[in-house]
């Protein structure tokens, strides 16, 4: 599993390589929690490290039209095992957003965007692994400077 | 439940009339500015046409000087060379007012950027603003217009006119030192604007800087979806291994469960209220379309900000090179002027 999540991190940069314009960066940090499992009585403190890498690309770019993407890839790190664990637990994330914007004219402006997620938790008390895609179509209409009009339709779906 | 409504009314109550004040202390500053704007433009047209006048005037002296007609000459010379000193007089009153109005209109322009940056902060901080439509109208519009605020102003550094004052073959020392006193005013001015421009640039570069902490910070959030308690790590009973009494939490990883209600407030492990399944597990509302909702803010939201970092960049860079231009002119005016004090003595 965990060269699973290399081959995702890899993918991320491999795929900001082949779009037009790609912005990739890479987080890391360590913090203290004086309650790292929100315990409501007896907290504990701990070491907690995240590490996740977003990338940004355009894929498309025409007149009125633009593609982009964001891939975004994380681990979290617990140093200190919960209450009733043998080791403390990680998360992985791996999150793909894709969206489209289409202009028609200077007031009537389209955008369609999709989203993939995938979460697991490993010994992360409370937290949910899942797998989860979105999608939306926005339809955006200015009547005036201050004034707009718009309709949004979004459809998902989890597991 | 009676609790939860009384809040949110008292929550619109004090801030129904906090809107509106800012939104007429926004009318307010506008028309101000706008008023401060109309003067400007009709100082700059006064100076304009007194400076039209003068070359007219200068144009006369100078085809009053190659007449030979002594006493007619002479006469309509020093009309004319009078007219020209009150004049000159005028513009350099029409500079002192411009150069007034135009710190007014830079000081109501910060004024109103202050109160946008307040209201976008506000807004910002508003829990609901994502899945409110009209707040997040209203915090595109706000941001728009807090934009467009110093766009007309970085524009007017670089169309100001600057004149290239050239030597003619009739001028005496004391008409380039005239000229070499006003090229070098010119290039004060044109650095007072480089200065003004660097002073918006660094402004903006920290904007950026400090909105790519917070984007950096918010990606994190929602990667982890710390931001919703379906994210955060909640464990169930004592960190000294005591564990509580309530089976209905599970503390291993991915069939993990969650307490909470679908307005993010947490309830107690131990509360009646919380759905629990036989296999411990509690299924709370999902927002599916959270983070496609997102990236409509996400995508492209420094892409403006970075635009206009640049065009102030290439604005800068246009108006330093006209500073040394000017600043050539004018120790080249020097030179003539020193060259020609050392042939007449």
């Amino acid at each position: 599993m965990i060269w699973g999540r290399f081959l995702v991190v890899g993918y991320v940069v491999y795929c900001c390589g082949i779009s037009q314009a790609a912005d990739v960066q890479a987080v890391w940090g360590t913090a203290y929690d004086s309650n790292l499992y929100e315990v409501a009585t007896g907290a504990q403190g701990g070491l907690v490290s995240r590490f996740f890498m977003t990338a940004d690309s355009q894929l498309l770019h025409w007149n009125h039209v633009v593609i982009k993407l964001q891939q975004q890839a994380g681990i979290k790190r617990f140093w200190s095992k919960a209450s009733g664990q043998a080791e403390p637990g990680d998360v992985f994330v791996y999150q793909l957003d894709m969206q489209g914007q289409r202009r028609y004219g200077s007031r009537v402006f389209l955008l369609l965007g999709g989203n993939f997620k995938y979460k697991q938790a490993t010994r992360a008390p409370g937290e949910e692994s899942y797998l989860r895609g979105g999608g939306q179509v926005h339809l955006q209409v200015k009547l005036s400077p201050v004034v707009q009009m718009g309709g949004l339709l979004r459809l998902g779906a989890d597991d | 439940m009676m609790k939860k409504y009384l809040l949110k009314y008292l929550f619109v109550l004090f801030a129904l009339p906090f809107e509106v004040f800012a939104q007429s202390s926004i009318d307010s500053l506008h028309a101000e500015l706008a008023l401060d704007q109309t003067r400007l433009e009709a100082v700059v047209v006064e100076r304009l046409r007194l400076e039209q006048q003068l070359e007219r005037h200068s144009t006369i002296v100078d085809s009053l000087k190659r007449k030979q007609d002594g006493n007619k000459a002479g006469g309509i010379l020093e009309k004319t060379l009078q007219q020209s000193l009150a004049v000159a007089l005028a513009i350099e009153d029409c500079y002192r007012q411009e150069e007034e109005v135009r710190g007014r209109v830079f000081k109501s322009k910060e004024t109103l950027q202050d109160r946008y940056d307040l209201e976008i902060g506000l807004l910002v901080q508003d829990v609901s603003l994502p899945t409110n439509p009209e707040k997040m109208a209203l915090l595109q519009y706000l941001q728009k217009n807090r934009k467009s605020l110093f766009q007309l102003h970085a524009a007017e550094y670089i169309t100001r006119p600057i004149p290239q004052l050239g030597v003619r073959s009739d001028d005496d020392p004391e008409a380039i030192r005239q000229k070499a006193e006003l090229m070098a005013d010119v290039a004060k001015e044109v650095k007072k604007d480089v200065g003004l421009i660097e002073h918006r640039l660094k402004k903006l570069q920290e904007e950026q800087r400090l909105r790519g902490r917070v984007q950096t910070f918010s990606k994190e959030l929602f990667l982890f979806d710390e931001s919703v308690i379906e994210g955060r790590s909640v464990a169930v009973g004592r960190s000294d291994g005591k564990a509580e009494s309530d089976k209905g939490l599970e503390t291993t990883g991915g069939t993990g469960s969650l307490v909470g209600t679908d307005d993010g407030s947490r309830l107690p492990p131990s509360s009646s209220l919380v759905p629990v399944s036989e296999t411990g597990e509690v299924v709370l509302g999902r927002e599916v379309g959270h983070a496609v909702s997102r990236a409509e803010t996400v995508l492209g939201e420094g892409d403006i900000l970075l635009l206009e970092i640049r065009r102030l960049e290439e604005n800068r860079s246009v108006l330093m090179a006209r500073e040394k231009q000017v600043d050539a002119r004018v120790r080249l005016l020097h030179q003539y002027l020193e060259s020609l004090l050392g042939d007449t003595r």
